[in-house]
This record gives structure tokens, C-alpha cells and sequence, in this order.
């Protein structure tokens, strides 16, 4: 791979696809640079602090579409695409729903922890989580009292948040509850410990005995071999491909372990490692519906088009439109923000492709290739885009729409769509090329991996 | 008369010849030439039954909906969420059903719903993931990749041939579904489906003509969409259904499958999901609501199919991946547990109340114990509904349930 090239699979993977802009500065900083540039996403001036004030407009209260179209605008603007990536891992990995919370601030609020800490240490954010409003909301553990503990928290806690299924015993669980009793919430507030809910008595908890509380549960769970183990697969899943072999499982664990649980030093070696550049990795990872949906549009200049109207006090309807369409689209392909179908969070890789979600990636391939609607918006900018030259030869045409979503198609590709833009459209109108082209890339079999 | 409509009248008359071109699926025509072929000779199709299976998603309390409500314990358990017995809609002197759960009553009167109680598997998995995996793929003791319905599709010599064999309502594909050979579609809404189909889908099918194995995944399921859509199209273009289903996810994927069945698209196995079981706090509302939903959606749909003249053609099978602890919790909820019951709707079912109500005192950890597997469920719909041999589908013999009338 040339650098450009092992840029791009870093941008898909790291970030978020990438407009040709952004491809070019980070191909400048070189590899290795390019990867601190995206930890480093805090040197990276951004200030969204407005935008949802203005996007809530004149409604009285804040409710969950105004949250989804804030989140879905930081997506498609964001200049630090890694920690906006990362913070799609944590939603996953602690995976809360918005029909069990009834304020769209705390969910906000997760989320604006989630980007917070999502380099950070490992030990800080599950304590952020465990006291964050909507996951005591969410997992009943603000109901979580002494002689009568709720084991919902808890449990997940062991199975999906740290050491994963099989490691611990159903008496760790009820344990774990009873040292969470008291961790619960005063309304409009936020986290409260409540003394007089807590159960200070004698616990047993993975064979260490003691009065815990919920802290000594986290401090316990980090120090735990499955716990680094359980952590840096789902990472390592996450940006490589799903197969790691063990050594790199070690190496990755040795890093957290030695790195005090810092996400950022797992994230790095992760992402310098040889195995994220191998063939196994490159181009074979499906694409979730946030990857396939922000990535079409970020990669289309539609981002960059989108932020300066999103800075203004009142936002523009179209723009508005694109945010809705974004959270709609994602939607409809099985990816609904802020509502994960369980605690457990999203099936990744190949359960992303089936015959219901193929049904809609096709329909928003033809939503933003048709010159009407929503298309008319995200086509606006492309022919001046593309280069005078190659409006009017569909081969070359195709290169340029090609090289612009970044994706390589197989030869019977190519010809497979040459054929219908031949077949379907008068030989000379490039915005009828275009138009076709665009669809059948965006639903070709190739565009659906990254 | 367009091509579609032309394509429908072949198969409906039974015409062999159809014109095979590079974008003519080949199980249209393979399935023209099978359907014809048995109707030249006079011989019905084979095994038309249909199996529905429905997932209460989140662990449905189980004994908050089969309640033995004269038992002194119960109440002593459950000190706020016990149904008041002047509430209960009474099956017998000492079992009843939620309130809100009522609408099953009438179809239990009219002989057609059966409630099998007990039912769970040793050593229960109190995960919902894990346990939901242990029901679908029906191996308690290691992780499989396909579950027990797709292993029975694998076995119908028309799965080769038809795309709708089996279908998903919702985004994601379940591991019951999955088979070692058969992968079935699943889809969100009828509707959207069928605008995949048309003038577009030859460009598609050429689009995904290629081979490479690491794209294969999805050339798969972009395919399929097309293969079932144009199905779908070419056979659901008329027909409304006179029955009125509530307004809830659950009753509008019921009613798509009643749709599928009054114009026969040969699907075998259905599945839909409803979710919202995991009532760890605050349950009594909730609960109502969610066995309210469930009941008056699978009423409505039962009402279709026997205005359709199905009713001896379907059957429902109703689960959950575990209950709840018999103790409710400090929240007014209930934790993970384990026995549950499972509901079976059907003209030839045992209706009412199929084995004990597991014991209140004798508890495990807790849980209500299970008496009957729920892989003998599976047996007993496996041999004597859909008339195949149970034992390599579920890895070892079961012993039948009887909730089937002999």
C-alpha cells in the first residue's frame, strides 16, 4: 500500500471516511504522525457548545430528536474523528437506550462523559458510568437499596462492561449488587450516594472478602486478566478484524496493565500494529450503518458543507433535513442512536448485512443519488468537485466518483455499471451519470466494506 | 398487463415456460416447474403447515402471567406486584391469568391456545444473551452457529428454490433462523421490500454479478432482498386484511404475516420478536402493558387466519429466554430467574393449562424450577406439526409434550 492508501484504511477505521481534504492533510503529517494527530484530538480546537440550544429552537424542552440530530451533526462536522468514533464504542460497549430514560440531558450527558473520558483511563470511566445518571437509570440501580438489592447493574457490569460471561459466579452478581445498594440519584441532581441504602456488611467478591462498596467492585474488576482481556478484544474487534491472535491479545493487555488502564495507549498500539495493516484487515470489515451513512456523507463534503450553516443562530431547514436523513437512514439500517436494541448493544461485522438493511442501504444510495429531495443537497457541490475533464467520459467519470467514496470496485463491477449508465441514460448528460453511478456504487457489494 | 403481474398469472396457472434471461431468479422458474408438475399429477403440495414463532425478548415474568394465585406464598413473594385474585381471569381453582393478559381466555374457551408450564433446561443461564442463544440455537451446552430452525428448513427440498422459505419481520436475523445451508431474509416492512423490486433490479443484479469471496456476505444478502422482493411484489399486490389490529410494532409484524400467508408464498417458518420483558423495576405497569400487547396482537392475527380459512394450516409458538425470581425485588420488579411457561396457539392444541405450575416452596437459587425441557416443546412441534424427525434438528430425542389433541 502506498501512504496515501494505508492513510485512507487509517481514516476509515480511526475516523470517520474521509473528504479528500482531510485525506490530504493527514497524508501530509505521514502515518505514525497522522495517528498521534487523531489521539491527540484535544489540541483540535472545536466548540459545539451552541448548537444545541439552536437546535431546539423554539420547543420548550429538549427531547431526543433534538439530542440525535446534535450527535448526528458532531458526526458528519467533527475535526476529531477518532474520539467521535470512540465515543460510538463506549455508547456500544455501555450500551444504554433513551426509552428507558426520561431526559434526553442525561443521555447527553453519558454521551458527553463517553467523549470525555474515551481515551482516558479505563478505572475513571467506569466510575463515571457508574454513577452517570441514565446507566443508573437505565440498569435500576438508583432502586438498588439495602436487604432488597436489584441486581440488574451488577450483573451486566461483570458480563458486558468488564470480565465477560463464564468468569464469575451468580453469587459474584448478588455480591456486586449489595456493594452497589446506595448508588442512586436525586432528581434534577445527579449521582447521590445514600448512606442509609448501602449495605455496609461483609462481602465476598471474586475470592477477595471485605466491606466493599461500588468502588472496590471497579478496582477489583480493572485489576482482573479478563477484564484487560475482555477490554482489548472488543477493541482490537472494533478497529482490526475479528480474529486477533492471542499474542497481540497479550501485548495489548501488558499495555493496559502497564499504562495504569489508559484506552488511548490500547488504541495506539492497536492502531501502529502490523495487524491493522494486513490484508486480513484492509477492506474486509463491514460497514455499521454510522460507517456506510456519515462516511458517504463526509467523504461527499457534505460535513464540511454543513458547518458553517450549523454556527449561525438559526439553522438552515435543509440543513436540518440532512441531520434528520443521517438519524433516519442509520435508523432504518438497524443503527438507531441513543437506542441500542439491548443492554448488550449492537451485533458489529456481518449482522450488519442482511436482506432488510441491504433494502434500505440501496434505498439511500437512490435517496442521495436522485436530483431531487434530499440528492439535491448532497449532490450540490460534486461537479465543481470533480475535474472539467472527467464529466464527459463515463470511464473516467466513474474513476473520479470512485476515488471520492473510496472504494475499489472488482472489474465486472465497473462494467456492470458502465452497461446501465450506457443503457439507462442519453450518452452526453453528466448529471444523469452521476446520478447512476453513485447509486450503484454506494450499493455495490465492495462499498458496503471498509 | 405488466411484466409482473404476467410473471404472477404464470405461476398461478401453473405454466412451466418461463423466459430465463440473466436477471430471471432461477427458483422462479425451478419453483413454476415443481408446483406444476404436482398439480398435473393432482397431488396437494407437500407439508404445507406454517410455524410462527414469536420472542418475548427480556425475560417475561412468568409467573406474573400463569398465576397460581390462591397459593399463600405467591402473595408473601410478592408483596407488590401480586395480582388481586378478584382480578384474575380464573382458568381453574387455583390458576389464572393476568388481566391484562385476558384475551387469551377466549381463544383458551374456544380450544385453540395451550399454556405448557415448567418449562426451562437444567442449569440455567440467568444471561439474557446467553440464554437467549441457549432457546434459539436449542445446545445448552456449547455455543452453536445455527439454531433449530434453521437447521429444520436445511431439511424442506424447497428451501433450494424458495427465497421466502422462512422469513424474519424486523432488521436483525435471529441464530434460530440460521441454518447450516438456508439463510433466510428478514425485513422491517413489506413495503419497503417491495420497492426494491421493479425496473431497477436488473441493474442490481447485474451490480452484484461478482464473485469475490470477501464481498460474498453481502452480494448474498443484497440478492436475497431482491429474490424475495420481487416475490413479495409479484403476490402481495391485492390483498387487505378485514381484521383490525392494534396499533403497536408487534400487531403490525403479525399482520404482514397474515398478509404472507393469505397469499402463499410457501414460507414455512416465521419470526417476530417483541421486547421490553427485562422488568427489573417498577413492573406492574409495564408488565400489563406488554401481555396486553402481546395478547390483543396475537388475537387479532388469530381472528385473519381463520377468516382466511388458515386456522388449520398455522401454528404459534410463543417463549421467553427465562422468568423472573419468584421473590420481587426492592424495586417493585423482578430479577432474572428461570422456569417459565411457553404458549401454543393452534385448532389442534390441548387448550388450557398443560402440566403443574412448578412449585412456590421447592425453589432453586431462588427460581421456580423447570419439569418440562423446552427442547421437548421443540420435539413435539418438530414431529408432529411439521412432521420431520426431531433428533439430529435437536441433537438428541426428546420426549413429546401433549399439547397436541390425538
Amino acid at each position: 500500500m502506498s501512504e496515501r492508501e494505508r492513510i485512507a484504511h487509517l481514516l476509515r477505521r480511526a475516523g470517520l471516511g474521509a473528504s479528500k481534504a482531510e485525506l490530504d492533510y493527514y497524508t501530509r503529517l505521514g502515518y505514525r504522525e497522522a495517528v498521534e494527530a487523531l489521539l491527540a484530538a484535544d489540541r483540535v480546537p472545536e466548540d459545539y457548545s451552541q448548537l444545541l440550544t439552536h437546535l431546539q429552537g423554539d420547543s420548550p424542552q429538549l427531547r431526543m430528536p433534538h439530542a440525535k440530530m446534535w450527535w448526528v451533526a458532531r458526526l458528519l462536522t467533527t475535526r476529531r474523528p477518532l474520539q467521535e468514533r470512540m465515543v460510538l464504542f463506549w455508547h456500544n460497549h455501555f450500551a444504554t437506550s433513551a426509552s428507558k430514560v426520561p431526559r434526553a440531558e442525561l443521555m447527553l450527558r453519558q454521551n458527553e462523559t463517553f467523549r470525555q473520558l474515551a481515551l482516558g483511563s479505563f478505572r475513571e470511566m467506569l466510575l463515571a458510568v457508574s454513577r452517570d445518571p441514565a446507566m443508573l437509570l437505565w440498569l435500576d440501580n438508583h432502586l438498588n437499596r439495602k436487604g432488597k438489592p436489584n441486581e440488574n447493574y451488577a450483573r451486566e457490569l461483570l458480563e458486558l462492561f468488564t470480565m465477560g460471561i463464564g468468569n464469575y459466579t451468580e453469587q459474584d452478581v448478588r455480591e456486586a449488587a449489595r456493594a452497589f445498594t446506595g448508588w442512586s440519584l436525586r432528581p434534577r441532581v445527579g449521582f447521590q450516594f445514600v448512606s442509609a441504602w448501602h449495605d455496609d456488611s461483609e462481602k465476598v467478591f471474586l475470592g477477595q472478602r471485605g466491606n466493599f462498596d461500588g468502588t472496590d467492585i471497579i478496582d477489583i474488576l480493572v485489576k482482573q486478566p479478563k477484564t484487560a482481556e475482555y477490554l482489548c478484544r472488543k477493541l482490537f474487534r472494533f478497529f482490526v478484524h475479528d480474529q486477533p491472535d492471542p499474542a497481540t491479545i497479550r501485548a495489548l493487555t501488558r499495555t493496559y496493565f502497564d499504562s495504569g488502564y489508559r484506552i488511548g495507549a490500547v488504541v495506539k498500539q492497536i492502531l501502529l500494529s502490523e495487524a491493522f495493516q494486513s490484508p486480513r484487515a484492509v477492506r474486509c470489515m463491514f460497514k455499521s450503518p454510522a460507517d456506510f451513512v456519515i462516511g458517504t456523507l463526509r467523504a461527499m463534503g457534505v460535513g464540511q458543507r454543513l458547518l458553517p450553516a450549523l454556527q449561525g443562530n438559526a439553522i438552515p431547514i435543509p440543513a436540518i433535513g440532512i441531520l434528520r436523513f443521517a438519524d433516519q437512514s442509520m435508523q432504518r439500517m438497524g443503527m438507531n442512536l441513543f437506542y441500542p436494541p439491548s443492554v448488550k448493544g449492537w451485533d458489529w461485522g456481518q449482522a450488519w448485512v442482511n436482506s432488510a438493511t441491504m433494502t434500505e442501504r440501496i434505498r439511500f444510495a437512490e435517496a442521495i443519488a436522485s436530483p431531487q429531495g434530499i440528492g439535491r443537497l448532497v449532490l450540490a457541490d460534486l461537479h465543481s468537485t470533480l475535474a472539467e475533464d472527467s464529466l464527459a467520459v463515463p470511464d473516467r467519470l466513474l474513476e473520479r466518483l470512485c476515488a471520492l467514496l473510496d472504494v475499489s470496485l472488482e472489474q465486472t463491477t465497473r462494467q456492470a455499471v458502465l452497461q446501465t449508465v450506457r443503457s439507462k441514460t442519453g450518452s452526453g448528460d453528466p448529471v444523469a451519470h452521476i446520478s447512476v453511478m453513485l447509486k450503484l456504487i454506494c450499493s455495490s457489494a465492495e462499498y458496503q466494506l471498509m | 398487463m405488466n411484466a409482473r403481474l404476467t410473471r404472477r398469472d404464470f405461476l398461478r396457472e401453473g405454466v412451466t415456460f418461463i423466459a430465463v434471461g440473466i436477471a430471471a431468479p432461477a427458483w422462479l422458474s425451478a419453483l413454476a416447474s415443481a408446483d406444476n408438475r404436482l398439480r398435473q399429477k393432482g397431488q396437494h403440495l407437500p407439508n404445507d403447515r406454517v410455524l410462527v414463532v414469536v420472542q418475548l425478548s427480556g425475560g417475561n415474568d412468568g409467573l406474573n402471567t400463569v398465576i397460581p394465585y390462591t397459593e399463600p406464598v405467591y402473595r408473601q413473594f410478592r408483596p407488590t406486584l401480586a395480582v388481586s385474585e378478584a382480578n384474575i381471569v380464573a382458568l381453574n381453582e387455583r390458576i389464572g391469568l393476568h388481566p391484562a393478559f385476558g384475551k387469551v381466555k377466549p381463544m383458551i374457551d374456544a380450544g385453540h391456545f395451550s399454556i405448557v408450564q415448567g418449562v426451562g433446561y437444567p442449569n440455567p443461564n440467568r444471561s439474557h444473551f446467553r440464554s437467549m442463544e441457549i432457546w434459539q440455537t436449542a445446545n445448552p451446552d456449547t455455543v452453536e452457529a445455527t439454531g433449530w430452525l434453521g437447521r429444520y428448513l436445511d431439511t424442506l427440498p424447497e428451501s433450494a428454490h424458495n427465497p421466502l422459505i422462512g422469513l424474519t419481520l424486523g432488521r436483525e436475523n435471529p441464530v434460530a433462523m440460521t441454518g447450516r445451508r438456508v439463510s433466510v431474509p428478514c425485513v422491517a416492512s413489506l413495503e419497503d421490500f417491495k420497492s426494491l423490486a421493479g425496473e431497477q433490479t436488473d441493474a442490481l443484479r447485474h451490480l452484484y454479478a461478482l464473485h469475490q469471496p470477501a464481498v460474498a456476505p453481502v452480494r448474498a444478502a443484497a440478492l436475497k432482498a431482491l429474490d424475495a422482493a420481487e416475490r413479495v411484489r409479484a403476490k402481495l399486490n391485492e390483498y387487505r386484511s378485514a381484521v383490525a389490529y392494534p396499533n403497536t410494532p408487534f400487531a403490525s409484524a403479525l399482520r404482514q404475516i397474515a398478509q404472507m400467508l393469505a397469499v402463499d408464498t410457501g414460507t414455512r417458518v416465521f419470526y417476530c420478536s417483541t421486547g421490553g420483558f427485562d422488568t427489573h423495576a417498577q413492573q406492574a405497569r409495564t408488565h400489563a402493558t406488554l401481555l396486553q400487547n402481546v395478547a390483543e396482537g396475537l388475537f387479532a392475527f388469530w381472528q385473519d387466519v381463520q377468516a382466511m380459512g388458515k386456522a388449520d394450516k398455522v401454528l404459534v409458538v410463543m417463549f421467553s429466554e427465562f422468568g423472573r425470581r419468584v421473590a420481587e425485588n426492592g424495586s417493585q420488579g423482578t430479577d432474572h430467574g428461570a422456569a417459565a411457561p411457553m404458549f401454543v396457539l393452534g385448532s389442534r392444541v390441548n387448550a388450557g393449562l398443560i402440566g403443574e405450575h412448578p412449585s412456590l416452596t421447592d425453589l432453586q437459587d431462588g427460581d421456580l424450577r423447570f419439569h418440562t425441557d423446552f427442547r421437548s416443546v421443540y420435539a413435539t412441534v418438530l414431529e408432529r406439526w411439521l412432521d420431520v424427525d426431531s433428533q439430529s434438528i435437536l441433537h438428541g430425542k426428546f420426549a413429546h409434550v401433549p399439547f397436541f389433541r390425538t
